[in-house]
């Protein structure tokens, strides 16, 4: 573990909390073995999740989880987009606009209106979008939830001020690395795996389910050539518009695939 | 003039809170209320989607519990199947669940309770965290993240992932448990369980300390609910619902899962998305009840395995009838996390555990399912209605959060009363409006299912009701 | 030549394991053969059979209780010779000491059973890739020198075959120290041996396996001579080399991109790919560093990143680059082509793009004889 240097002299890091789960921060407190390293290396100055504590910004280092999804999340996300010299996105909900993006596709009062009695007290922008449609990202780190050996490799890569090392290639690699066989080469099973960015491991085709996009798009999507290959495994056009729409619906190639589908 | 305070957002919460306090003319605190206000829509846009995608969607409206959004939506799938899952099958979801409670419990015990404990409620907020603990206490803080590290491993080795796992499916899991894993987990289990026994050992001298708050925090009769099994033992994948009242008296047993909406009823309030349910029969508000690691305790008979058994004996000396003080969460929680440990370890060590036969596989032959089981928080509901072609019409979710909505509210007005006096706020007041929602260990994505995120702020409102002044801890 | 009996065929692999081997072979999982350890011939796809077409693979079982009815198997060699990951060095730093060490873990002594003729030459061609320049690969010679290897002769062609095209089977000629053809007829099943080294002779020995007669030669010849003809497809490799490095700016190329998912299974599942790229990790403390070499591919962004971005860009150019470097400039880079005529890129394309149907077209479209021979 790096001495403990002058509280001053240590990186400041921030984790600051949209429209989400936590389970992409909570990613953070999951890093057992290297949360004693980070706890070291950087001061946490801002992480209401673990303390109440709050070191004044500017932050060097900003993670930012969950998407816009309020008139108030709207001016927050400004306000730390200016408290933070490097501000790095995590999780699906951030990069992506999250599950609840969903309601982008449909009107927000149906939604309020089918969940809550008095939907008139609710302040719910019609639209959950990505952090960076709002502010300057420095960095995306994808995935529902984000993988933690990607998240420890990203926040070591920006305090010592290198590139971090995350793929953007198929989770298709990943999976032949692994040596898992193709499930749909061999058992017709539907899979996003070829549109996928990589990071989760090729967990699902491992158990022999098809990918279904945790991860988001990969650096050059392919998805018109893919949506052709699961409708000759049988996929309908209403199928089709479901299977990209989940964690990632809001994401470009996604959003726009699954709006050709959709009658 | 009256006035409001604001805490937002309540800190070392899972999520995002917000609690209002409304001061009368002369300072005294009237009421307080808190806030969830943020919305997701998780009901609504599962709509038309295939029913067995509910696992993996659900998974989603919690980053913390995801295995019990899991299990409670792949047994209302199981309910639309018609099918019984195999016994393996059943235990090695309780396995994954158990893992679930020992991980929760951790966090919400060590990284985000133990702070107040240790360091005290009027510490300075700077060091009063787990990295302060570490500081100050390294072996407990150690034990803490040992002990949930090994629950999030547990969930890893049998699903590959810790949040979101994919292996809980309808009809069961989708890969039978291997034997290293189950060799793994089982050469862990002792120490798990020392460290269990000796942080229960020091808890016990540890909590006379905090009497004022004891005697404050959501310390009130009410009702209480959990599973139970038939035996009257705790149970935190199966079994039928008990509705317990202050006096230690059931008043309502063996509930059918499917049967919960004849009991369990939802009120809705303007300041807060989070609804509010509340026992049919004695009506709103005052059929309010709670659930989580106090209730269960207050509603079983016995845990069901020996350790677990000697601290609850011991644990239910604390109050003749029903235990009344939520402050006693925390002590509840430590002996569920033995529980869980030794429950663990039983289903492990049965041979039966490795058979090969753990997923039902079936059309839809209900049109309507409902799961119920306990979270780490308390109960969980999923109700799922499809249509002919197994797509979901209609969804329902009552969350552990939820049940305790009402009394979160008034622990807050209780605590409040008792530590805010006049205009001047004092750091240690802040802390206790929060710690006694941190007793509840509420997870606010949870509520958020619907919602989304919880801003906790202390507003200070005139008795005309305009904001006269406004204390936003915890935001830079 | 000698007989092995099925009934005796576990006596091979014990003698193999005895001899401190770790035998790799022939497994079903997961709907596919894939090659992973195995202890006796009760581990190995007794009566099991693939049917492969482009983007398509199943298995069905047979009663005929052969033990090497498959064809191309979904993994290949390469992940035990050269495996997906390694550690290349690790680094720490000790009172500002700085030192490097190479991971000392010493890889299995492999016995690889069932490796076909294609896998044979595609071993050759890496043996020339990662052994023959001027920096042997350490790592991979280790494990290559070490490792035994029994080849069985294909009795039968998959529909993505075209070894007889590239003229690398499906008899196995060489590169192997035991190669094994399987006979099941008129009520027998067993295996006619051949030792190709002088390590394949001293295993035959002391198995003490009897000499084969003049029928069961014949009938072990047949049945190669059975898998030739059934060859599912043909590569057109007359001028092939040429042709592809005259036309780098053909309109197939988009016409394929449209097609191609870019996602990497054909280089992946190639028995000759090669490419790694190196994943420098260093922990948050910077104390401590480490250097891994995995599988890389040329159908990624990253892989022809030079400072500024990608140089190609788009599917066509990396399709060209793959389809032009296998079939061309391998032979100018190590004189022989990079394609053995698996099928492998064929069947586990998720969209089934098919090589030699790419190089059919071509051809036709600039002026070439087409498949029917106009």
């Amino acid at each position: 573990m790096a001495k403990k240097t002058q509280g001053s002299q240590r990186p400041k890091l921030a984790v600051w909390k949209f429209s989400s789960c936590d389970g992409c921060q909570l990613s953070l407190l999951d890093c057992e073995d290297e949360l004693l390293d980070v706890a070291g290396a950087v001061e946490i100055a801002y992480f209401p999740e673990a303390t109440r504590a709050v070191v004044k910004g500017p932050y060097d280092v900003s993670l930012v989880e969950g998407s816009v999804s309020t008139p108030e999340d709207a001016q927050r996300i400004q306000h730390v987009r200016r408290q933070s010299r490097v501000l790095v996105t995590i999780g699906a909900c951030a990069t992506a606009g999250g599950i609840q993006a969903l309601r982008n596709f449909a009107n927000v009062e149906d939604f309020t209106r089918a969940v809550y009695a008095m939907p008139e007290h609710i302040e719910a922008l019609s639209t959950s979008t990505p952090i960076s449609y709002h502010v300057f990202v420095d960095f995306e780190l994808r995935g529902c939830p984000i993988n933690k050996t990607q998240l420890v490799e990203v926040i070591g890569a920006f305090l010592l001020g290198r590139r971090p090392n995350v793929p953007t290639y198929s989770v298709c690699v990943e999976c032949k690395r692994r040596g898992s066989p193709c499930v749909m080469v061999a058992q017709g099973i539907p899979c996003l795996g070829p549109v996928t960015q990589a990071g989760c491991g090729a967990l699902c085709p491992a158990y022999n389910r098809g990918c279904y996009g945790c991860f988001g798009p990969m650096e050059t999507p392919n998805t018109a050539a893919c949506s052709a290959q699961l409708q000759a495994l049988g996929m309908d056009d209403p199928q089709l518009t479901r299977v990209y729409r989940t964690f990632n619906a809001w994401s470009e190639a996604f959003r726009r695939e699954s709006e050709i589908h959709d009658a | 003039m009256g006035k409001t305070i604001t805490i937002d957002p309540v800190t070392r919460l899972e999520g995002h809170g917000k609690i209002t306090i409304h001061l009368e003319e002369d300072g005294s605190v009237r009421e307080s209320f808190f806030h969830v206000t943020q919305f997701r829509g998780f009901e609504k846009f599962c709509e038309g989607r295939p029913f067995a995608e509910m696992p993996s969607l659900m998974a989603r409206i919690c980053g913390i519990c995801p295995v019990s959004h899991l299990i409670a939506s792949a047994k209302a799938c199981d309910a639309l199947l018609a099918v019984r899952v195999s016994d393996t099958g059943a235990n090695l979801r309780r396995i994954m669940n158990l893992a679930q409670f020992v991980q929760s419990h951790a966090l919400s015990f060590f990284h985000l309770a133990s702070p107040d404990l240790l360091l005290g409620m009027d510490a300075d907020p700077a060091s009063r965290n787990i990295f302060g603990v570490l500081d100050a206490h390294p072996s407990i803080a150690r034990d803490g993240i040992r002990l949930r590290k090994f629950g999030q491993q547990v969930i890893e080795r049998l699903g590959e992932k810790r949040v979101h796992p994919a292996w809980i499916v309808p009809g069961g899991v989708s890969a039978p448990l291997d034997t290293k894993v189950r060799e793994l987990i089982l050469a862990e289990l002792p120490e798990m369980k020392e460290i269990a026994r000796r942080t229960l050992a020091w808890y016990k001298k540890a909590y006379r300390a905090f009497e004022a708050e004891i005697a404050t925090f959501a310390n009130f009769p009410s009702l209480f609910m959990s599973l139970a099994s038939p035996r009257g033992e705790l149970e935190f994948y199966d079994g039928q619902l008990r509705m317990m009242d202050a006096a230690g008296n059931v008043i309502h047993g063996n509930i059918e899962s499917n049967r919960y909406h004849e009991v369990i009823e939802e009120a809705a309030e303007p300041y807060t998305y989070l609804k509010f349910p509340y026992y049919k029969p004695m009506g709103y508000p005052r059929g309010f009840y709670r659930v989580g690691p106090l209730a269960r305790l207050n509603v079983v008979e016995q845990c069901g395995t020996p350790e677990a058994d000697r601290e609850f004996r011991e644990f239910q000396q604390l109050q003749e009838g029903a235990i009344s003080s939520s402050f006693h969460y925390h002590y509840a929680r430590l002996i569920e996390i033995l529980h869980s440990l030794e429950r663990m370890e039983q289903l492990l060590d049965d041979p039966a555990i490795l058979n090969k036969r753990v997923r039902a596989v079936a059309e839809p032959n209900n049109l309507e399912g409902v799961g119920v089981a306990e979270a780490p928080r308390g109960t969980l509901i999923h109700h799922y209605k499809i249509d002919e072609h197994g797509l979901i019409e209609w969804v329902n979710m009552i969350i552990a959060t939820g049940h305790n909505n009402m009394a979160m509210n008034k622990g807050v007005t209780q605590v409040a009363k008792h530590f805010v006096q006049g205009r001047e706020i004092a750091e240690g007041m802040l802390n206790r409006v929060e710690a006694v929602i941190r007793t509840f260990d509420p997870c606010l994505s949870c509520s958020t299912h619907a919602v989304g995120q919880m801003p906790l702020e202390i507003d200070i409102m005139d008795a005309q009701g305009e904001v006269i002044r406004r204390v936003v801890r915890g935001a830079p | 030549m000698h007989v092995l009996e099925r009934a005796q065929f576990d006596t091979l692999l014990e003698a193999l394991q005895q001899h401190g081997r770790q035998v790799i072979g022939p497994v079903r999982r997961d709907g596919v053969i894939g090659y992973e350890p195995v202890r006796s011939a009760g581990d190995l796809p007794v009566g099991w059979a693939d049917e492969q077409e482009a983007g398509r693979y199943r298995l069905h079982h047979k009663d005929h209780g052969r033990l090497f009815d498959y064809t191309a198997g979904f993994h290949t060699w390469k992940r035990y010779l050269y495996p997906p990951t390694a550690v290349l060095w690790q680094a720490s730093r000790d009172n500002g000491r700085l030192s490097f060490e190479t991971p000392s873990e010493t890889p299995p002594k492999f016995a690889l059973l069932g490796v076909r003729a294609c896998e044979l030459h595609a071993i050759a061609i890496q043996d020339k890739v990662f052994l023959d320049g001027a920096h042997p690969d350490p790592a991979y010679a280790v494990r290559r020198n070490n490792a035994f290897i029994i080849a069985v002769n294909c009795g039968r062609a998959g529909g993505t075959c075209f070894c007889a095209s590239m003229e690398t089977g499906p008899r196995a000629q060489g590169g192997y120290d035991l190669a094994l053809t399987e006979v099941a007829e008129d009520g027998r099943h067993y295996f006619t041996v051949e030792a190709g080294t002088k390590k394949g002779e001293r295993l035959l020995d002391e198995l003490e396996l009897r000499e084969a007669i003049e029928a069961e030669r014949a009938a072990a010849a047949a049945a190669v001579e059975a898998a030739a003809n059934q060859m599912g497809r043909q590569m057109p490799v007359d001028g092939l080399r040429e042709l592809l490095a005259a036309n780098p700016e053909s309109p197939r190329w988009e016409a394929v991109a449209k097609r191609c998912l870019c996602c990497a299974n054909c280089t992946m599942a190639c028995p000759t790919c090669f490419c790694s790229t190196v994943h420098d990790s260093a922990a948050m403390t910077g104390e401590t560093a480490k250097r891994e070499r995995v599988w890389d591919s040329c159908f990624t962004m990253e892989f022809s990143y030079v400072h500024g971005g990608s140089v190609r860009k788009d599917a066509s150019s990396r399709y060209r680059q793959w389809m032009t470097h296998k079939l061309s400039s391998w032979h100018d880079q190590f004189g022989s082509s990079g394609c053995v005529g698996c099928g492998r890129c064929i069947t586990w394309c998720p969209v089934g793009i098919d090589i030699t149907e790419e190089a059919w077209l071509l051809q036709e479209a600039h002026g070439g004889p087409t498949r029917t021979g106009e």
